[in-house]
């Protein structure tokens, strides 16, 4: 069975290019989700093997976001990683406290992207 | 203890005056001592001697009388028994001795015939047992002729009398004792001598005299003003004295006589009586009053044994020394005042300059110097002192006021810094009262005066941590610099403020002084900018990150053989190149309008003609939306810049385009209205809520996240407008209705105002 990955991003845009990388690239299916809220539903519902999950967004950002995944027994255990256009020394502080499975930072090579994801699926 | 200087001139000047005067009164008074012993010692040897030179005429005479009768019946020139021949002889004698009382004879048969001058008269009487044995008493002439018979003594013995006695017992010439005449019953002496004749006791001779005749020479002596003189036997009876004459027919002890003097000075003489053999002198006091004594023994041949007592009370001499002391007295008080007086005076007039300076330099030293001192004392060296002092004194007052003047000048040129500083400056007690503040303090923060001088600096502070922290840091490193702080406005609202600050001493006092520069603005500016900057990196990343990854895609061969999907990824890649490049254009042009450096040209320009122009460049968008575009212009000049409003109409008609649902009609006008021109899109799409009205104008602003950006919009369109509206100076503003549509409304004015 195909891993599943799910996509939280507000922009239409990354969200074409994200899921475009994953299924051409690493062959995997892919959810695409428009809001921090959506995400979280689709997560609930499909429970994904892995989620990509873009910080920087209006109403619930990803902090937000992550915390609900985080907290919520189904989802807890979905390695989660952090899309980010921020690389401050303070926010690197502030990821290094997050249980995540890693960062990409944004704009970012789709090969890097998927081999990130691949690493990752194969820990699994 | 200071001492004034008067006194040191005072004090010594008296005590030399009145020791001066002390040793002189008291060696004068006892000069007036000495000289009145002297004087006394003196008085009273005159005395005695003169007593003793009289006593001695009256004492030898009756033994010179006898004598003479002695020898004259020695020589037969008379007889004893011739009584004729007798009285006769007696009568001359008695007429030759006038202080004689009484010469007579007596015999052994018991007759006597003598002659006597009776106490009261001068005219001589005999006496003769003539009727024997009565005496009887005859008055005599001046030629001693009998004139008649007086009286008689019915019997008189001469043999038994005390005369008559004393000379048979001496058996020669002698003294009688003291004993009261038998004629007048007078205390007097007899000087007696026994007559003989071949051995044989024939009779006695006699002659006597008063001792009162004694009495009355003491008296008329006048030894001094009080002075007496009395003698007295060696049994201490009395004999004579000056005060009175012992008159008595009993013989009066001079221990018992009412005469003070003589009674106690008798007394003192008690226990030396006996044996006192020469002159004594002494003293005692009697009755408060010293009394001089001199005691001289008077004996005579005939054994008379007599004290002569003189005595002088002191008071009768001192009376003229008292007068001379008290007189010195007087002088040397009179002298002692004047003295005092003149000292005083002297001390006063000398140390006046001196207690003047001393005044002037003790108002100097507490700056109440008023003017200068007179410099006109007699003395060189005062008025030398006096004038230096003024000099100093003036000078000393020019030098003060030139420094007040400075530091008037100064003060007041730092107080009008303080006053006028466009910067607020505040002066603080650590503990938050205020103790000076500016006017652009007062004007930074809101509040009057009066409230922020009774409240303190807790108003002002939002976050009283903060304060005690800045509190701290300038107690402990005495300054703080740039520091970031909040305070709060009176009306509410927060203010950023940039404070420098240094603890300072006001008199003693520790204080803070504080620059404060409110960065509220600059603050929100920058804050903004931040938050522009953030949005902007974020709003450039997405489409990068897209193209990026799109090409990166395309890159990796995948889609060689897929020539849809490479298609699509270039596509897609170039519509995020347009994208952003869109992004950076609106970016630039509204740096551009915001800055103001490069202002917008002004012509004059017709609206219809705009909008005609705007309309043309959007149709074919509009056309591939199937949205009608429908203008109604008056034709009417405004002052613009015809390519900004162009801009701005276009932003607008392509935001109605977006937001239209197909098939729908835009309305776009322009009508004229008095000094300006209202332009306005409608269009008939889902409306934009009530809250976000005003909000869209500002950048990056879109009433829904995921809209425009999804139509390509880059968030910045309304903001240009804005931008240029207000650059010329109108306004913009929206109004919707939620499900009906929206309206954009916007103002040029006609003419250049």
């Amino acid at each position: 069975m195909t891993n599943r990955i799910l996509v939280i991003d507000d922009e239409e845009a990354l969200r074409e290019l994200a899921c475009t990388c994953l299924e051409d690239l690493g062959e995997w299916d892919t959810i695409a989700a428009a809001s921090g809220a959506e995400g979280i539903r689709q997560a609930q519902a499909s429970v994904p093997d892995a989620i990509l999950l873009d910080i920087s967004m209006p109403d619930l950002d990803g902090f937000q976001c992550y915390a609900a995944l985080k907290a919520n027994a189904q989802t807890r255990s979905i390695p989660i990683i952090l899309l980010t256009a921020k690389a401050l020394s303070e926010d690197r502080d502030r990821f290094a406290q997050l249980d995540i499975a890693g960062v990409i930072l944004k704009p970012f090579d789709p090969l890097l992207l998927c081999q990130q994801v691949a690493i990752l699926l194969d820990w699994q | 203890m200071k001492i004034p200087l008067r006194v040191f001139l005072i004090v010594p000047f008296v005590l030399l005056t009145t020791g001066t005067a002390g040793i002189v009164g008291y060696l004068s008074w006892r000069n007036g001592q000495q000289a009145v012993n002297q004087l006394v010692q003196q008085v009273m040897d005159e005395v005695s001697d003169r007593v003793t030179l009289r006593l001695d005429t009256y004492l030898s005479t009756p033994h010179l009388i006898n004598q003479l009768n002695i020898d004259a019946i020695a020589t037969q020139q008379i007889s004893p028994n011739d009584f004729s021949q007798l009285e006769r002889h007696f009568g001359r004698q008695m007429q030759r001795f006038p202080f004689i009382h009484q010469i007579s004879l007596g015999n052994e048969r018991g007759e006597v015939i003598g002659v006597i001058r009776p106490r009261d008269t001068q005219q001589l009487e005999l006496i003769v047992t003539d009727q024997f044995p009565r005496r009887v008493y005859y008055s005599l002439d001046e030629q001693g002729n009998r004139i008649k018979q007086l009286r008689d003594d019915r019997a008189f013995d001469p043999r038994v009398r005390p005369w008559y006695r004393a000379a048979v017992k001496a058996n020669q010439a002698a003294w009688s004792p003291i004993y009261p005449f038998f004629s007048d019953r007078q205390l007097g002496i007899s000087a007696v001598v026994p007559l003989q004749s071949e051995g044989k006791l024939q009779g006695v001779l006699e002659a006597n005299f008063s001792l009162n005749l004694i009495s009355i020479f003491l008296r008329d002596l006048n030894v001094s003003r009080s002075g007496q003189v009395f003698i007295i036997e060696r049994d201490s009876s009395l004999v004579a004295t000056s005060t009175f004459s012992p008159t008595q027919s009993q013989r009066l002890k001079a221990t018992d006589s009412s005469n003070a003097i003589i009674q106690q000075v008798s007394q003192q003489l008690q226990t030396q009586i006996s044996h006192l053999q020469k002159t004594t002198q002494f003293d005692c006091t009697i009755a408060g009053d010293r009394q001089f004594v001199q005691v001289v023994p008077y004996q005579d041949a005939y054994g008379l044994d007599w004290l002569i007592v003189v005595t002088v009370p002191e008071s009768d001499f001192m009376q003229q020394i008292n007068q001379n002391t008290r007189t010195t007295g007087l002088l040397s008080l009179g002298a002692l005042i004047s003295a005092i007086g003149f000292g005083l005076i002297l001390a006063q007039w000398m140390t006046r300059p001196i207690r003047q300076l001393s005044q002037a330099s003790r108002d100097l030293a507490t700056g109440n110097w008023q003017k200068d001192l007179p410099e006109n004392s007699l003395i060189a060296e005062f008025q030398v002192l006096t004038h230096s002092f003024n000099q100093t004194a003036a000078q000393l007052q020019r030098s003060f006021n030139r420094v007040k003047t400075a530091l008037q000048e100064s003060e007041e040129k730092f107080t009008k810094v303080f006053r006028s500083s466009p910067d607020p400056i505040a002066i603080m007690t650590p503990d938050g009262t205020y103790l000076d503040i500016n006017d652009a303090f007062v004007d930074l923060l809101g509040y009057s005066r009066q409230d922020l001088a009774a409240k303190g600096t807790v108003a002002v502070w939002y976050n009283p941590d903060e304060r005690d922290s800045y509190v701290d840091q300038v107690q402990t490193s005495g300054r703080v610099q740039n520091l970031e702080y909040t305070f709060q406005h009176q009306s509410g609202q927060l203010l950023t403020v940039l404070l420098s600050a240094e603890q300072i001493d006001i008199q003693g006092q520790p204080c803070i002084i504080a620059i404060f520069k409110d960065i509220t603005e600059r603050h929100a500016i920058e804050r903004m900018k931040t938050e522009f900057i953030s949005i902007v990196s974020h709003e450039l990343r997405t489409p990068l990150t897209a193209i990026r990854g799109f090409l990166g895609l395309l890159n990796t061969g995948l889609y060689d053989q897929k020539p849809e999907k490479a298609k699509r990824m270039l596509d897609l890649a170039l519509t995020n190149s347009d994208r952003l490049v869109r992004l950076v254009n609106d970016i630039l042009d509204l740096e551009r309008l915001d800055s103001g450096k490069a202002p917008l040209v002004m012509e004059a320009c017709n609206a219809a003609d705009l909008i005609q122009k705007a309309v043309e460049g959007i149709s074919a968008i509009a056309d591939s939306a199937n949205i009608t575009l429908s203008v109604t212009s008056d034709a009417v000049q405004i002052w613009a810049s015809p390519d900004a409003i162009i801009q701005t109409l276009t932003n607008l008609i392509s935001n109605a385009i977006k937001f239209s649902p197909s098939s729908e009609t835009i309305w776009i006008t322009a009508g004229s209205r008095e000094h300006d021109v209202l332009f306005s899109v409608r269009d008939r799409g889902r409306g934009i809520p009530a809250d976000k009205l005003e909000t869209i104008f500002g950048r990056f602003q879109q009433v829904d996240a995921s809209d425009s950006r999804q139509k390509g919009g880059t968030g910045l369109g309304l903001a240009i407008c804005r931008s240029i509206v207000q650059q010329h100076q109108g306004s913009i503003w929206a109004e919707s209705t939620i499900g009906k549509g929206s309206s954009f409304y916007f103002t040029i004015p006609k003419s250049a105002s």
